[in-house]
């Protein structure tokens, strides 16, 4: 997502909000992020079947013609895309959007407040891949532990299911 | 539920999850280290559903998408701050195996963080996006 994620989730959130569920719609924003790590995976699992030599001759380009087909597919999306009502709305009263650092100066509590409340949410990337993941590959503690080598990918393959969690939420809980 | 009471839902969960999940990989018992795997991501999950329509909502049309956008990307910046000036020096300063009650305790000090914050901002699950 990264750069993406203002457009994104604005125009996902603008052309669905007269519909009750737009933030199911919005969390797909979210959740496309997962669907993109299970493609890429997937379809690196899929390469390193090859045999070693051919992989290494040829087969990790594979992956990289799909990313570039992908991203064309990407941008053709984009261009049949319409501005959403209320984008077009304000441009006809002539309304324009303002520069980022313009937004920054003006609205940084409120930019600082929504980063904080969300900070949790990195409770991932701070404390179970990095650290949770070492911490049981840590080669004497799995071996003491007496569980085989490919545990910790598992355990975390089984919990990110829970990555495609968020528009289930979204549909019984939020909304 | 709105938007506002299920992050801060997520928040707590995800803070009540850190211990457990170091201390399920303490006991060795390998369907206990997937369950507490699976409860941090579940409960992170929860509350980063509402995210991207409720950082949308919280700014009027004018600064949505920069608005939006910038929250996210001080979302990651502090997140990686964090990793940076905290979790790396506590790592280096006791070692993989005894530094992990410090991490655990780092997660749920980010969870409290999103906690106090997450009651702070407005709730905008019917908030009309037509504004100036």
């Amino acid at each position: 997502m990264g750069g993406e994620f203002g457009g994104a989730s604005t125009w996902v959130t603008e052309f669905a909000s007269k519909y009750r569920y737009r933030s199911l719609a919005a969390s797909a924003v979210t959740t496309s992020g997962a669907i993109g790590i299970t493609g890429a995976s997937s379809t690196f699992l899929l390469l390193t079947m090859l045999p070693r030599n051919e992989f290494l001759d040829y087969g990790w380009r594979i992956a990289f013609y799909i990313g570039a087909a992908v991203a064309v597919v990407g941008v053709l999306i984009r261009y049949s895309l319409s501005e959403s009502l209320i984008f077009l709305e304000m441009k006809r009263m002539g309304t324009l959007r303002e520069p980022a650092l313009e937004v920054l100066r003006r609205e940084w509590k409120k930019i600082l407040m929504s980063a904080l409340s969300i900070q949790f949410a990195g409770v991932v990337s701070v404390v179970v891949s990095p650290y949770a993941l070492s911490f049981l590959n840590t080669e004497n503690l799995t071996r003491h532990l007496g569980l085989p080598s490919y545990f910790p990918s598992l355990a975390l393959a089984i919990a990110s299911v829970f990555q495609y969690s968020p528009p289930f939420w979204e549909a019984y809980w939020v909304t | 539920m709105g938007r506002r009471s299920t992050i801060l839902l997520g928040a707590i969960l995800t803070g009540i999850s850190c211990f457990p999940l170091f201390l399920a990989i303490n006991s060795g018992d390998p369907p206990l280290i997937i369950l507490a795997f699976t409860f941090v991501v579940g409960s992170l999950q929860l509350g980063y559903g509402p995210m991207s329509a409720s950082f949308a909502e919280r700014y009027n049309t004018r600064t949505r998408y920069s608005g939006s956008g910038l929250s996210y990307q001080f979302f990651s910046l502090i997140q990686g701050l964090i990793i940076l000036l905290v979790v790396s020096p506590l790592v280096s300063e006791f070692g993989t195996l005894s530094v992990w009650p410090y991490v655990a305790l780092t997660g749920v000090a980010i969870s409290l963080i999103s906690v106090v914050f997450s009651l702070l901002v407005p709730e905008t699950k019917n908030a009309n996006l037509m504004k100036n």
